[in-house]
């Protein structure tokens, strides 16, 4: 029978699951942190969310905030057990980034106090896409914020606005139809935004 | 290094040269050399701003993957690199994988685990913890610092 739920054969969901033993250095409801028994140097730590998912990009934004905050403290119980100031935090999605396998890991790899990591050396001599800077300049703003997002929608949807306009109540009643506009107007006044418009 | 988006908190930067044609580099405002000197909120912001950037690399540049690396304590100021990746790209970051030695790496888990502290340390809770010493252990890895510990505070 072939197997659909990816979790029962993941081997960090069992690890997480403690199906798996593994060296768990921390543990909370969001993820586990765990000792890399194949280390790259040594006090090579894992960070591993409970819940599957692949990439960054999946996860909440809350579970994203835990996780980045933890890798702080993780990072400082790191350099003083290794004796040093240095480490890299590394985390790749993709198969051609690095990615093994489907359950997202962020590495916390400890250096040499003296040492220059040739491992994780940035050696930047490609030229840069030309779109990379507009694209960034248009759209981070408005994923940064949802008001601006809505207001864009709006904007490039001027039907949807003047259906809000003319009529909010029926308006509502597609709102609780549609998964995407449930989303995006979850936080919204509806009645007091067609007063607005 | 151009800015294409600047808040309170960060810049996030597009370097004219970078390790792939979609290199973008975030660095905070205040001064900070490491992950260990920034905010608990700032260090989610960075990330939170990173997972955005990720999507753009994934949706603009149709990345095929991406990478995060943060060179904590390498560079004067904390900075975190999203690379888009490609395929055969000419970057790489992987390495092949060598079996521990698990005593070790067991004597790591332990040092590292005496030695983790979660939680920005609060001013007041330090008289109560020095008023109340815990009884010694025989078996307590760390006697020459006192540690605290304070619970993780989650963001709302």
């Amino acid at each position: 029978m072939e197997n659909k739920d990816p979790t029962e054969q993941c081997i960090f969901c069992k690890i997480a699951k403690k199906e798996v033993p593994s060296i768990i250095i921390h543990e909370d409801d969001v993820c586990v942190a765990i000792m890399d028994i194949n280390p790259f140097t040594k006090g090579h730590i894992l960070v591993i969310p409970k819940q599957h998912h692949s990439i960054l990009q999946m996860m909440s934004s809350t579970d994203q905030a835990h996780i980045a905050q933890l890798l702080k403290y993780l990072s400082q119980a790191q350099k003083k057990a290794c004796v040093t100031n240095k480490n890299t935090i590394y985390y790749a999605a993709g198969q051609v980034a690095g990615q093994q396998m489907p359950h997202l890991l962020i590495h916390i790899i400890a250096q040499e106090p003296n040492e220059i990591s040739q491992q994780f050396s940035l050696d930047m001599k490609t030229q840069t896409n030309e779109q990379l800077h507009a694209l960034l300049q248009q759209n981070l703003p408005v994923m940064l914020n949802p008001k601006d997002q809505l207001a864009k929608i709006l904007e490039q949807n001027p039907k949807l606005t003047e259906m809000i306009k003319q009529n909010p109540q029926e308006f509502m009643e597609k709102v609780k139809q549609n998964p995407q506009l449930h989303e995006l107007f979850s936080q919204v006044d509806i009645m007091e935004l067609s007063k607005k418009l | 290094m151009n800015t294409a988006f600047e808040d309170e908190q960060i810049q996030v930067l597009v370097p004219s040269q970078g390790v792939t044609p979609g290199h973008v580099i975030l660095q905070p405002k205040q001064a900070c050399k490491t992950l260990e000197d920034a905010p608990q909120a700032l260090i989610s912001h960075m990330f939170f701003v990173a997972s955005k950037v990720g999507s753009i690399l994934f949706e603009g540049l149709q990345a095929k993957g991406t990478n995060i690396i943060i060179k904590n304590g390498e560079d004067d100021t904390l900075q975190l690199h999203i690379i888009a990746r490609f395929e055969n790209d000419g970057a790489n970051f992987t390495w092949q994988p060598k079996q521990g030695d698990m005593v070790q790496v067991k004597k790591m888990g332990d040092e590292i685990k005496g030695a983790l502290i979660i939680g920005e340390q609060k001013p007041q809770s330090k008289p109560i913890e020095q008023s109340q010493p815990k009884p010694k252990q025989t078996n307590e890895i760390d006697t020459t610092d006192t540690q605290y510990e304070f619970e993780f505070e989650r963001l709302p």
